[in-house]
């Protein structure tokens, strides 16, 4: 009967250590897939804010005033700088409910007008960044 | 010694103890069960949502690259306007091949993104474009100092617009 009964606590010892090393190898396989959801989602992020970024670039060489640009943007011009504010599906919406912003900043440097675009989440995080600069032949004034 | 029943009462006690070792047992496996289970189940479920989020980006950036190059490499005074194909709203981009003008068209129709190069004034219908990316639908519209809007529409439901400025400042098709 002791052998008997030992035999049981060996057997439930063994399966015991066999659940723990399968819940540490599980934490592990769960935490990669967290961290593959994660990505996907930062990727798809990046995605539609290079586009966005795009857009706010081509808006910018065919206008490059604040006012212009915010009103083919379907955003607001604030201190000479344009701000589109955009929902978590990427549509225009306002800034109470934003979930990404893009910013453009335009700067004049001789007969170049400049601008930084800037797209960020709604903690100010970058997510895309991008320069481009067209050319007016107006000098600075 | 014996129980009322007349057992010994040691065959009794070894026989609560394999009850509780083999519920033990059970439970242990119990518990691998679900956990076994739980995981495969958020596996899966994470791997269809990724493959779901890939296509969705893959579908929007392949859209908006191919009509984006199109418009560059056609982009030249007046090279590039809205019209229409028959009744269908469409994008021309006209070009000269050794004095033969050609244009083509891209528009939306029967659930694709199609493309038709043709000589110019030929009378094909749309449905004789070549069908290019899967779309739910597709509007152009440009203004007169030359930014193009490109509306897309997608399967998954989500809908995106694009901005292009024609260098060469396109026009609407029709208009000097």
């Amino acid at each position: 009967m002791k052998r008997q009964h030992s035999r049981s606590v060996v057997f439930l010892t063994e399966v015991l250590l066999a659940l723990m090393i399968f819940a540490m190898c599980s934490s592990v396989c769960a935490g990669l897939l967290v961290r593959a959801y994660r990505l996907s989602k930062e990727s798809g992020s990046l995605n539609q804010a290079v586009l966005v970024a795009q857009s706010g670039a081509e808006a910018f060489k065919n206008r490059p005033e604040a006012q212009a640009m915010a009103l083919i943007l379907q955003g607001v011009a604030e201190e000479g700088a344009c701000r589109v504010y955009y929902d978590e599906g990427w549509q225009p919406t306002t800034a109470g409910g934003a979930a990404y912003i893009l910013h453009i900043v335009p700067q004049q440097r001789a007969s170049l007008r400049f601008a930084e675009i800037l797209v960020s989440d709604s903690k100010g995080a970058e997510i895309f960044k991008l320069e481009t600069s067209v050319w007016t032949g107006e000098e600075a004034s | 010694m014996k129980d009322k029943e007349g057992e010994p009462i040691g065959i009794l006690k070894n026989k609560s103890r394999l009850q509780a070792d083999s519920a033990a047992v059970f439970l242990l496996g119990a518990v691998f069960l679900f956990l076994s289970i739980g995981l495969v189940l958020l596996g899966g479920s994470v791997y269809s949502q990724t493959l779901s989020a890939a296509s969705e980006n893959d579908e929007l950036r392949t859209t908006f690259s191919y009509i984006a190059n199109q418009i560059r490499r056609a982009d030249s005074h007046g090279a590039v306007e809205t019209g229409r194909l028959d009744a269908v709203p469409a994008l021309l981009l006209n070009q000269d091949f050794e004095g033969i003008a050609c244009v083509t068209y891209l528009y939306y129709w029967e659930g694709s993104l199609r493309e038709l190069f043709v000589e110019k004034d030929t009378e094909l219908g749309p449905e004789a474009g070549l069908p290019l990316i899967e779309l739910a639908g597709l509007d152009f519209q440009m203004d007169d100092q030359g930014l193009l809007t490109i509306e897309a529409a997608f399967d998954s439901g989500g809908s995106q617009r694009m901005l292009l400025s024609c260098r060469s400042q396109g026009r609407e098709a029709g208009s000097s």
